[in-house]
């Protein structure tokens, strides 16, 4: 796992990037918590300064050692990789010697920082002109990202080397199937030459953007688009404003809707009322809205359960 | 999870208890013991606050590390005389640096290397950790004995459902455990990849 961080010490605004590692043998309850010392720091990497404004004028097949993880690629950072699948046989906290195979499982990671670890093109919506990242695990158009309409593929990176390499020696039937078409760069990535790893495997979804940013945002605007139809929107966000203060909870000044832009904080701190708010305005339904207003409840309930068991 | 407003469609039961689980007969079995581990298990049952010689030791130099006391207020506090640096085995900063460093004694494998990167413009230093040499210290600590899960495991419900919670009860592992011929590893992908790399090399001589 990996965030980038601001080094506020030293001067200069300096960035530097840590990556932990931790061992997915554990328990997920005892690999995370801080008392069980699971977890250890593996480099402090510095981000050069020119790294972080990339100059335009490029190669195509350079373009990897722009991102801070490309420019590691071919130096030091390469002892990392086990490029072979070895077996070493090592000690186990039993006591006992067992035949291992060190392999990398996951890499958990901000959007922004998958973004740059993938080496995944921002692409720009002709439709709507807005710039979204495409999908690090899956092969979504960026025009349709959250629409939900079909099931994609996953992104299978041995075929991309291999469209990549017949383009290459120009005996090829998919000339139109390049990796810029499919949203992604190849390079020689930090993922590059590692065997038994799909890139696509590595990103996992983390609370903050998947859940707090991504579903909850959504549920809210479905849930507003409800209440307005049902005529019950001013009674949500009567409720809304007079929830009471309390420890960790922060009291909304101002309605949903009234707000421009959510931050995970306080989108973590809506998940822990919305159900509470949503069942007292929809209390009293007529005999029509009765079983709408069941389903909508079990809906939010549902999502509520998933982020509170996903937290953990 | 259960709630009445679910009676609308669904018939609530009690919550299933998991079944037997498929296990995947041989993985992880160990393949032999480590010499001198059960003699380094029973030196930490009889001498238990080792290597500090007892318990006000112990408590006194974590209370030193843990409240952040500077190197010069430690060597300050027995020079005046106000620790029992006999009871303590030590009496100085040296010295417990000393014992610290022989309390983990697997604190080798977390030595810090440094490497060069070069940005074009300036060579930059940082410090890295053999990646290796994680892994085996993370192994080697005994406090995770009882926890470590060293083979995949498919769980089900009383219905026949599969459970998914953990890392090892879901696809991967026992996919990448499991099924002898991956992708990764076949004979063909590897055929295919020595074929193209030397039709690269005919390429570049030509």
């Amino acid at each position: 796992m990996s965030d980038q961080t601001h080094l506020t010490i030293f001067s200069g605004h300096k960035k530097a990037w840590p990556v932990y590692i931790t061992l997915g043998n554990l328990p997920s309850g005892r690999r995370n918590s801080p008392t069980s010392m699971a977890v250890l720091l593996l480099p402090l990497l510095p981000i050069p300064q020119n790294n972080q404004s990339p100059p335009k004028q490029i190669n195509t097949r350079d373009k990897s050692t722009l991102t801070p993880y490309g420019t590691y690629s071919n130096s030091s950072l390469r002892r990392y990789k086990i490029r072979r699948m070895i077996a070493y046989q090592l000690t186990a906290p039993d006591g006992t010697l067992r035949r291992c195979f060190p392999i990398l499982a996951a890499w958990i990671a901000d959007l922004m920082e998958n973004v740059a670890l993938h080496e995944i093109k921002s692409n720009v919506c002709p439709l709507h002109g807005i710039k979204s990242n495409v999908c690090p695990r899956y092969e979504v158009p960026a025009v349709e990202l959250g629409t939900n309409m079909k099931v994609y593929p996953v992104r299978d990176y041995t075929i991309y080397y291999h469209y990549d390499y017949e383009n290459w020696i120009g005996e090829t039937d998919h000339a139109d199937i390049t990796p810029e078409s499919r949203g992604i760069r190849l390079g020689q990535n930090v993922f590059y030459g590692l065997n038994q790893v799909s890139p696509s495997d590595l990103h996992k979804p983390d609370m903050l953007h998947t859940v707090y940013l991504g579903l909850f945002k959504h549920m809210m605007d479905w849930i507003q688009d409800f209440l307005k139809k049902h005529g019950r929107l001013e009674t949500f966000d009567e409720v809304w404003k007079a929830l009471l203060p309390y420890p960790g909870c922060l009291v909304p000044k101002k309605a949903y809707r009234e707000v421009t832009q959510w931050q995970g904080k306080k989108m973590r701190n809506l998940g822990r009322c919305v159900l509470g708010l949503l069942a007292v305005a929809l209390r009293q339904p007529g005999s029509a809205q009765l079983i709408p207003f069941k389903r909508a409840l079990r809906c939010v309930r549902a999502l509520v359960d998933i982020n509170i068991m996903a937290q953990y | 999870m259960s709630h009445n407003s679910d009676t609308e469609i669904f018939n609530e039961t009690a919550s299933p208890l998991p079944s037997k689980p498929i296990l995947y007969e041989g993985a992880g079995e160990s393949i032999g013991d480590v010499k001198g581990f059960e003699q380094e298990q029973s030196n930490l049952y009889q001498h238990s606050w080792s290597p500090f010689s007892s318990a006000h030791g112990f408590k006194l130099a974590s209370c030193f590390i843990e409240g952040k006391v500077p190197k010069s207020r430690i060597n300050e506090y027995f020079s005046s005389g106000l620790g029992n640096g006999s009871s303590a085995r030590y009496s100085c900063m040296h010295m417990l640096e000393n014992l610290l460093q022989a309390f983990d004694p697997h604190s080798g494998y977390l030595q810090w290397n440094e490497g060069q990167v070069d940005d074009g413009k300036r060579t930059l230093p940082f410090f890295y950790r053999n990646i290796l040499d994680c892994v085996r210290y993370l192994l080697r600590q005994i406090a995770y004995r009882d926890d470590f899960v060293y083979a995949p495991r498919r769980e089900y419900d009383t219905n026949g459902q599969r459970i998914y919670a953990e890392m090892h009860t879901a696809d991967w592992w026992w996919d990448l455990q499991v099924q002898p011929h991956n992708p990764f590893l076949s004979k063909q992908s590897l055929t295919e990849t020595r074929r193209q790399f030397r039709q690269v090399r005919r390429l570049f001589q030509s």
